[in-house]
């Protein structure tokens, strides 16, 4: 009896871990965004209307001297369209969001909203936090 | 060439050890480069060059304001504070309903003042803003 009970191989039951794993591996693969950050720690205004915006993965940062910042690396105003136009084209579903410091001259946002436009952009946002 | 007797009794075992294995890293790879983005904020359009001006004597379809250079807001003529809009807005809203807000941005004036106005705007009923800046 003892002999025989070496033979037979002791199995756990696999599948309901592996139900589990699969599940876990189909919903980190839905809410995967691979977000370029921007490079630069903003301080973002406060406004009581702003809503979250769960589709903003095309980020762009305006710093407090007038600086334009994507994908970790300053960017000029006459390159930012091909810039745009290119992470919209990897994000096809994204909407944009444009960090703009406190004290950065309001003027750059509308620089930024008028590149994004001609590169095709539609979904523009003002990033704000909610106080 | 045994003869396999009783062949529906022998369980035919797949490995599944590799694609565990594959499993398991694609699961890890996808749980480290999770982000998931908190982003919030305000919509906002640029108004279309394009779009035909409305003839000088048709009322207005929008609520029209300009931030000043030294934070201040004008309407109408009249100099508003930031924080006063949101009525402001209301009460012109409530004669054009639907009306989106349009904010005109002076010379350098900060963003700051700029997104408080869009907050106050969208306070006061005015539906969506859109931002134009103007040399000054």
């Amino acid at each position: 009896m003892a002999i025989r009970k070496v033979e037979e191989k002791e199995e756990i039951n696999m599948t309901p871990m592996l139900d589990i794993v699969f599940i876990m591996l189909i919903f980190f693969i839905v809410t995967a965004t691979f977000v370029k950050e921007t490079g630069i720690d903003v301080d973002k205004p406060l406004a009581e209307m702003a809503e979250e915006n769960k589709l903003a993965n095309i980020l762009v940062a305006v710093s407090g001297d007038g600086e334009i910042w994507v994908e970790g690396r300053p960017v000029e105003l006459g390159a930012l369209q091909s810039v745009i136009a290119r992470l919209y084209a990897e994000n096809p579903k994204g909407a944009m969001s444009i960090q703009a410091d406190k004290d950065a001259p309001g003027r750059h946002i509308v620089d930024v909203i008028t590149e994004a436009k001609e590169a095709g952009l539609q979904d523009i946002s003002v990033s704000l936090d909610q106080p | 060439m045994r003869k396999k007797h009783g062949s529906a009794e022998d369980e035919v075992e797949v490995d599944l050890t590799p694609m565990l294995d594959i499993v398991f890293i694609m699961l890890i790879f996808f749980i480290v480069t999770a982000t998931f983005v908190k982003e919030s904020g305000i919509n906002v359009a640029k108004p279309n060059e394009n779009d035909t001006p409305p003839p000088p004597d048709a009322k207005p379809k929008t609520v029209a304001l300009t931030v000043t250079e030294d934070c201040w807001v004008r309407l109408q003529g009249r100099r508003i504070d930031p924080g006063q809009v949101a009525p402001n807005v209301q009460r012109l809203v409530a004669e054009r309903p639907g009306a989106p807000g349009i904010i005109t941005i002076e010379g350098d004036a900060q963003t700051g003042c700029v997104t408080e106005v869009m907050d106050q705007m969208l306070i006061g009923g005015a539906a969506g803003v859109s931002l134009r800046a103007v040399e000054y």
